[in-house]
Formats: C-alpha cells, structure tokens, sequence
C-alpha cells in the first residue's frame, strides 16, 4: 500500500474559498445595504436591510439520528435523520450556527429561481472574515464596529450548488448575506444564528411560504430578536 | 482556577483513565517532510529530537536547492509547494515482532474515521497533564526508527472569538475550529489500530494575558475531521469563555492538534503537529 497522492492533497486543506467566489475590489457595493442596516440592538434589523416589502425565518433544521425505518425519515450525509422542531430537542446546543444547509437551502434557492427572468444572476455576497478562510484579498464591510464580512460576486446558481442536498456544506463557505445585482431580494444567514432569512418582494416571499409544507417558514419582521433577556442573562434566540 | 472542557470522542477512551491516556502520549518524532518531499527513515538509523534539528535545516536546505540535490540526499522532489507532513513509525521491538502481514483487521487505512460521540467532562487539568506527558516521553534518548508506516497530515483553522450561542443558548464570547488528520500508511508495515490513534484538538481563549477558556476534543481514526458546527452527534469544535459569559475585549484563539500514538508506535515531530490563531475584539456583547 503506497500514498496515493490524490487522495491526500483533496483531502486536507480545506480552507480555502471556493473558485466561484471572486473578490470584490472595492465595499462601494455594500454602502445601501449598510445604509439601510439597524445599528443598536439584536433585532434581525442588524443584518436585513429596511425597506423590503416582507421578511421569512427559515430555522435551520435541528437533526435527531432515527432508525432507517422512520417514516419521514430523509438520508442526509450518510445517515438517516430527520429534522426535529426546536422546541422538541432537546440538545439546543447542537444546532447549526451560520449553516443553511440541504433541503433547506434547495426549497429557498428553487424559489429565488422561479421568480428571476434569468436562468442565473450574479450576486454579491458577505462572508464573515472570522471564519479565516484563505482566499485573495477583497473588499470587506462592516455591520457594525468589529463585524466585518469579506465582498465576493458569484452567481446564485453556484451559490445554490454549494449548499445543496447531496453536497457536505462547509459552514465557512456559507454567505451571511447575498443579494443580486437588482436588489429585490436579500438573503441573511448571520453566521452565529440558527436561522436565514429572506427579505424581498410580497410576492417572492408568498412563493416561499407556498411551500410550508416542506420546510419550516415563518413570516419575520425587522423588529425580531435575535437575543433575548432571561434571567437577567442574555440569550440567542433559537 | 479555569475550567477546561475535555470532549472525548469513541467509545474505548471514555472508560480509559488518565494515566492510560498519557500512556498513549508515548510518541516521539523521527522524521519531517513535506508531501512532496518523502523522507524515508533507514532501518537502523537513529532520529532523536536532537538529530530532528539538524535534519529538518537539511531538509529544508535541500527543498530550497532544488530537484537534483534534493533526489541526491534521498528525498523525492517536486517543484509544487512544502506542505508539512509527519511520519509515524513502529519502534524497534514492534518491528522486529510484526509478522509482515497487512491484513490484520485491526490495522485499518484512510479514510476510517471511528464514529465518535463525545463525552463531555470538566477537569482543570486532564488536558495539560497528558500533554506533559507526552512532552516529557519525547525528551528521552534517541529513538531507533526502523520502518515509516504512516506520513500523518494534519490541518487545522481557528476562527475570530465572537459572541455567540454557549450550551445552553446564552449569548457567550466564543471561538470555533476547524480541523482535520490523516495517516496514510507507507506500506512498509502496520497502522496502530484505528481505535487506538488519537489526535487531540485543543482550542484556547486569551484575553489580553489570561486564559479564560480552553477546550479539548479527542477523536480517534486514521482520518478524523473536526468540524466548527455539531454533526452527527458530534458537538462542533469551539471554546468558550469559561463562565459561558459574553464579555467584551481583545481576544486570542489559539488551536492546536497533538498527536497520541499509542505504543509500541512512536510520533515523532512537532508538539503540536499544527497550530492556528486567531485575534479578534469582540465589542457586541450587550452590555
């Protein structure tokens, strides 16, 4: 048994952004959706800009292992999970921070896709430099004082790739938020939440919620928080 | 005094006792390459930490002259970037008892990863303990390597302290990693088996020069990835202040892989194999 050479170099190394991400030279691109950002406070107005005509909360799914035989029961990286409402896990501390993920992320992207007049559309998106991620220099933002997220442009089609069902997401690779080019919609996934959000168009956001049956939606609002106070600490709202 | 988290991974080391946990810090290193650069130990010849100098500045001298005189002091060149590998090895004894053979079930090659499910513990000082353990073997005499069976590769990368969620979804300042490990066998003798090979992520939070929280997650295989968010029953690799508060300040993250071979293997190289940090001020902790 020798080293098989490919094996080994596309194993390791996986901090490097993805080739369709391309930086983004200058952060003029971002000055309306900073501009258009709360700058107190944990309300969703922190990272979704006003001036939208509706916002949805996708909760990204919590999983719980099950047997193969579990009805509902859907295969996701090699195992048999099913996703659980938050308030039936028990382990909240499992959820996925900053990670749409799988079906999840296929129902929110088909749906930008049925209401676009172009197959593909570039977009550019926000990628928290904490994540410290490799990649050429490019143009970074700040939400707020020590908040900064790195400027890429990719499309949304590969953006949909990359999240999609049969792939493994790499959490690091996530956007925390993408807009196209015309702005008439907005997707916000702070990477320390459990939840992405939609910003966008009435009928864009009726089109999302068509499909509750599949993922869990909810209808959200700019005032939301994204911290609550309990017992004189403060929480991350789930 | 601090709390450290120690996530173990598999089921083998949860019932395992600290002072069979330093056993398995017995290793010591003999030899370091790069992927591109393969160094092959002779049998016989003698890689003790003091020699480990002198051959990684050989090592390195001979990448920086280029092809022909790389191949001329027995290293395998290619004109694509030095990235750092380290080799595992049977000691002496263990090799002259190996019968040859590879297909020992318990000898496992890439691409196991033992499934973990951590266990979660506070100790104040499990961590450091093992480590000066393992330190403490690697100080002794030289060390006869007689076969390479496994280059091990490791990777791994911290991120910015933020505020965050903690266990129980306070908002809490925090850091998160990610990382991964790999041994690839040379062929030229027996992996440790995959349940017995350790490697140890263990993530530090400073602020300014207290260490105000530190973690550590074992995972055990021949291919082991530690991933920034839970996943399959795995909690995600992140440190959090050790009081689960969210205060503001400058931080430090600090994340380190330590090998743990268990014997009669031996590792020999840098402790830790790899290491990452990251700076960051955190200031959006509500006040």
């Amino acid at each position: 048994m020798r080293i098989v050479s490919e094996h080994l170099e596309g194993g390791l190394g996986r901090f490097e952004r993805p080739s369709f991400y391309e930086p983004v030279e200058s952060a003029e691109c971002a000055q309306w959706y900073v501009a258009r950002l709360r700058t107190d406070g944990w309300t969703l107005g922190l990272y979704a800009p006003k001036g939208f005509e509706a916002y949805v909360r996708i909760p990204h799914p919590r999983w719980k292992q099950v047997p193969q035989s579990t009805p509902g029961a859907i295969f996701y990286h090699g195992s048999w999970r099913r996703p659980v409402a938050f308030d039936s896990d028990q382990q909240a501390h499992v959820a996925d921070e900053g990670q749409l993920i799988g079906p999840w992320a296929d129902v929110l992207f088909e749906t930008l896709a049925g209401v676009s007049s172009s197959f593909d559309e570039q977009c550019t998106c926000g990628l928290w430099e904490g994540y410290n991620v490799d990649g050429p220099a490019t143009a970074r933002f700040e939400i707020r004082v020590n908040l900064g997220f790195l400027l890429y442009r990719a499309s949304r089609n590969a953006i949909a790739r990359s999240l999609s069902t049969h792939r493994e997401p790499c959490p690091s690779n996530v956007p925390s938020m993408i807009w196209p080019d015309d702005r008439s919609w907005c997707v916000v996934t702070p990477f320390q939440f459990f939840s992405t959000y939609l910003a966008g168009t009435r009928n864009l956001i009726d089109r999302l919620l068509e499909r509750r049956n599949e993922i869990d939606i909810r209808v959200a609002h700019l005032d939301d928080e994204l911290v609550t106070t309990k017992e004189g600490r403060q929480y991350v709202q789930a | 005094m601090y709390k450290l988290d120690i996530h173990l991974g598999g089921l083998n080391i949860a019932a395992r006792t600290l002072t069979e946990l330093a056993r398995l810090g017995r290793f010591r290193a003999i030899s370091r390459t790069s992927t591109r650069w393969r160094l092959r130990a002779s049998t016989g010849e003698n890689f003790g930490r003091a020699a480990l100098v002198p051959l990684l500045a050989c090592l390195f001298a001979v990448a920086a002259t280029g092809k022909a005189a790389a191949q001329a002091s027995g290293v395998v060149a290619n004109e694509d970037g030095v990235t750092v590998t380290f080799q595992l090895a049977l000691s002496e004894e263990a090799y002259n008892a190996w019968d040859g053979s590879l297909d020992d079930p318990r000898f496992l090659f890439p691409g196991e990863t033992i499934a973990v499910r951590p266990r979660v513990e506070s100790l104040d000082t499990f961590l450091s303990e093992v480590l000066s353990g393992a330190r403490a073997e690697k100080r002794a005499s030289g060390f006869t390597a007689h076969a390479v069976v496994g280059n091990a590769r490791c990777t791994i990368r911290a991120h910015h302290p933020h505020a965050g969620a903690g266990p129980d979804l306070s908002l809490a300042t925090k850091a998160k990693a990610s990382g991964e490990c790999q041994l690839i066998p040379t062929g030229e003798g027996p992996l440790p088996p995959a349940d017995e090979m350790y490697w140890v992520a263990y993530l530090r939070l400073k602020q300014h020069t207290n260490y105000v929280g530190m973690a550590a997650y074992f995972k055990s295989g021949h291919r082991v990835r530690w991933t920034q968010n839970p996943s399959q029953g795995y909690p995600g690799t992140q440190v959090f202040r050790h009081d689960y508060s969210c205060v503001n300040g400058l931080y430090e993250h600090v994340a380190e892989i330590h090998v743990l071979a268990p014997g009669p293997f031996v590792y020999v190289g840098p402790d830790p194999i790899e290491a990452d940090q990251a700076f960051a001020a955190v200031s959006d902790c509500p006040q």
